[in-house]
């Protein structure tokens, strides 16, 4: 049996889930580059509120205080993906990647084509191309994705990265590095040839 | 080969990670100079580096576009977020 509590924070819940949920879904997708990721977070986030709805405090607003969590979730999200177990896949990931691209002796393995062939001033602007470059964000591991999201939003700051990641320095380098590898070879899979 | 170049000879693969470090803007003098003299004479790294920003461009790009988009749960999703309050 629900408890007349708990029904009353259902009800209040459901009605911010439709009035705010897709302000919350777009913000998160915004802030992680992925659909999937958005999605769980903002179940997470309604959970969260769910349990401490005690804490609401009637007549404040209650999208401050969703979107307070939610970005802590989004913070929690990001730093879990730099954990040793995370950290210890996604090397063995980039090593693979630098051994594709680099012989023993750390030269290229072949040439670097242009990646945007004749039309480079109109592929920025080409949505078809913009549908693959998202799709090659998405794919990369969270925590790579998080160092070239967070270089776009924390203006290049390494420092400001690295302190919200939880991250040292020359992983953020060595993870940023990887990263534009993965996205390169993807463009090149997934658009060049096409 | 002077002493000075032979210091400061790096492979490609450390050119490409100072590329990266240099978008950050977080190069010391050494380092700078050390990837400039890489770029100078490989075209291969040259191209690489104009790769590597054109990826930085259609980066910004794609995320200054998302800032921009509404997405909109639908109503699978939402079903699903309320059966997990529970």
């Amino acid at each position: 049996m629900i408890s007349a509590e708990k029904l009353d924070s259902h009800t209040a819940i459901s009605s911010w889930l439709a009035k705010y949920g897709d302000d919350m879904y777009s913000w998160a997708f915004y802030k992680t580059s992925s659909k999937e990721t958005a999605e769980d977070l903002v179940q997470d986030t309604m959970v969260s509120v769910y349990k401490s709805y005690e804490k609401y405090k009637p007549g404040s607003n209650p999208k401050t205080w969703l979107f307070t969590i939610l970005n802590n979730k989004i913070i929690d999200y990001y730093r879990s993906s730099n954990t040793q177990k995370s950290v210890n896949q996604t090397t063995l990931q980039g090593k693979q990647l630098e051994d594709n691209n680099f012989d023993s002796d750390g030269i290229w393995n072949r040439d670097q084509d242009p990646l945007w062939g004749n039309t480079e001033e109109h592929l920025l602007d080409n949505p078809d191309f913009l549908i693959v470059m998202e799709s090659c964000i998405e794919n990369l591991p969270p925590n790579w994705r998080g160092v070239v999201l967070g270089k776009y939003f924390h203006h290049k700051k390494g420092s400001q990265i690295c302190k919200e990641l939880g991250i040292t320095s020359s992983n953020l380098w060595q993870m940023a590095h990887r990263a534009k590898l993965q996205l390169k070879e993807c463009l090149e899979a997934n658009w060049k040839n096409k | 080969m002077n002493p000075l170049k032979k210091i400061a000879r790096i492979s490609c693969k450390q050119a490409a990670l100072l590329g990266t470090k240099a978008s950050f803007n977080a190069l010391n003098l050494f380092e700078k100079i050390k990837l400039k003299m890489h770029t100078k004479v490989c075209v291969t790294c040259c191209d690489y580096q104009k790769n590597s920003e054109f990826i930085d461009q259609a980066v910004e790009k794609t995320i200054r576009q998302n800032e921009q988009q509404q997405h909109t749960l639908t109503q699978k999703q939402r079903n699903k977020i309320i059966e997990a309050l529970r």
